[in-house]
């Protein structure tokens, strides 16, 4: 069996401790897992610049494991899940590229060296905020300030040079990565917010959640129409937020360029929803 | 201390921050003139001066820790953080962070709210600025403060865009100093959406 070591260190998450490369790489305590050797279908930091295949490299970061994708090939492990949290996890970059394709248009991740330590900085939290559901927790990352500079420099090098002149960011998460990207392209920061926050007059949209509707608001005058538009928030999961931020941007006649999350889970295909709308993404987590 | 008297005065940028802070009357309620930072967070430039002077504050204080107090404190905050190499901490309204928090309460007008943080965030003895848009009562800071020193945290100043001194001539919250840009503007004539 392999050794689940929880870190007293806040800023890093819980490890399964495996001897990967990459963990040493980052500083963590590595050895001691019982996977002899390298396992199929791992990613080693030095691989992932290996642009003509398509390796994957699973983080686990879950205290507790269910099951190990089949990918891993030998050596994969199973241990019979304790009844917290039976949840399949892992974080999985790859070398996915935008593709041109009709149904998977403008959905790009982003693949870069700088991707492993974000990824690994964000921290899962099983059972938030309900039983199942195996919450995403950004605050981690924000605690290392590599890797929150990081998360913003890949955002502001893709968006430097594309006039863009609206950061519209979705509260509360959203507030966090929204301001340093406009200051750093000269764009305007526009705060999407739930109701009765905003002062003065604003447009509404409302919004499916898994029980009922929520409202998000934005301030009438803005944007102006015509304003290129990047709509920003930490996780796209259903894709229900973004939605209404892209319907409340659209009604003033904006042009919403892209949406950027720092966290995509795909199997919710929240970028179904977007419709045309492309969607850029740092980490795609199943 | 008011930016102004500490080091800036005459500094056209505090000029341009105060204007471009947009008035609401009568917002959340009658009687209340509300100061909009998000106008200032629409003039590019004005929101960059108003992260410049902070940073040109902070950054050589050895400053570890920006606490950022929910919402608008997580406008400011991270770019301050970002600048000084410093890690950001959200204070965050009851049930919003997940795993394990320690709680503040504090008083409101009518009733009470609570503040939370996340446990480990903050070591002992790390340096910390605590940022929020605006300081009126300095109930909220002043629970933030409490929360970050529970944890053995130094808080070095609690910054603010906008504020006044809660006691004419005292500039401390807690004993802790309060640093501000701007005061609150009465009138809404000088900023148009």
């Amino acid at each position: 069996m392999f050794n689940v070591e929880e870190r007293g260190d806040f800023s890093r998450s819980v490890f399964i401790n495996i001897n990967s490369p990459r963990r040493r790489e980052h500083g963590y305590v590595g050895g001691g897992g019982s996977w002899g050797g390298k396992r199929k279908g791992a990613v080693c930091r030095e691989e992932s610049n290996n642009s003509d295949v398509e390796e994957r490299c699973i983080t686990y970061r879950a205290p507790y494991v269910t099951s190990l994708l089949s990918t891993l090939g030998t050596g994969a492990l199973r241990f019979n899940p304790s009844s917290a949290a039976a949840v399949r996890t892992g974080t999985r970059y790859s070398n996915m590229a935008a593709s041109n394709s009709d149904h998977n248009q403008g959905y790009t991740v982003a693949k870069d060296d700088r991707i492993s330590r974000i990824s690994s900085s964000i921290r899962l939290i099983p059972d938030f905020p309900k039983p199942g559901i195996m919450f995403q927790d950004i605050t981690t990352m924000l605690l290392d300030p590599v890797a929150f500079r990081d998360t913003i420099d890949l955002f502001v090098e893709r968006y430097k040079e594309k006039n863009i002149s609206v950061v519209a960011g979705v509260e509360a998460r959203g507030f966090i990565f929204g301001p340093p990207i406009a200051l750093a392209i000269g764009a305007k920061f526009v705060p999407m917010r739930k109701p009765n926050k905003l002062p003065g007059a604003v447009i509404s949209e409302e919004y499916s959640l898994e029980y009922g509707t929520d409202i998000m608001e934005m301030h009438v005058g803005a944007v102006q129409a015509g304003e290129r538009t990047l709509v920003i928030d930490d996780l796209i999961a259903t894709g229900g937020t973004l939605v209404a931020a892209i319907k409340l941007l659209e009604r003033v006649g904006a042009n919403v360029v892209e949406c950027a999350c720092v966290i995509e889970l795909p199997d919710l295909k929240g970028r179904d929803r977007l419709g045309d709308k492309p969607l850029f993404v740092l980490v795609s987590s199943i | 201390m008011f930016a102004e008297e500490n080091g800036l005065h005459g500094d056209p940028r505090i000029k341009a921050i105060s204007d471009a802070i947009r008035v609401v009357p009568h917002f959340p309620k009658p009687g209340i003139m509300f100061q909009d930072i998000t106008t200032l967070l629409l003039d590019p430039k004005a929101f960059r001066y108003t992260v410049d002077i902070f940073v040109d504050r902070y950054r050589d204080k050895k400053i570890s820790v920006v606490a950022g107090v929910e919402a608008r404190g997580f406008i400011f905050g991270p770019p301050i953080a970002l600048a000084i190499g410093a890690k950001f901490v959200p204070l965050r309204k009851p049930r919003k962070l997940p795993g394990e928090v320690i709680s503040e309460s504090y008083v409101l007008e009518y009733g009470t709210d609570c503040l939370e943080m996340h446990v480990g965030a903050v070591q002992p003895g790390e340096s910390v600025l605590i940022v929020d848009d605006l300081v009126a009562t300095g109930g909220t800071l002043s629970a933030a403060i409490r929360l970050l020193e529970r944890v053995g945290a130094e808080v070095v100043e609690c910054a603010c865009v906008i504020g006044l001194p809660l006691v004419k001539g005292n500039w401390r919250l807690n004993g802790v100093p309060l640093y501000v840009l701007v005061e609150p503007r009465l009138d809404d004539l000088e900023c148009t959406l």
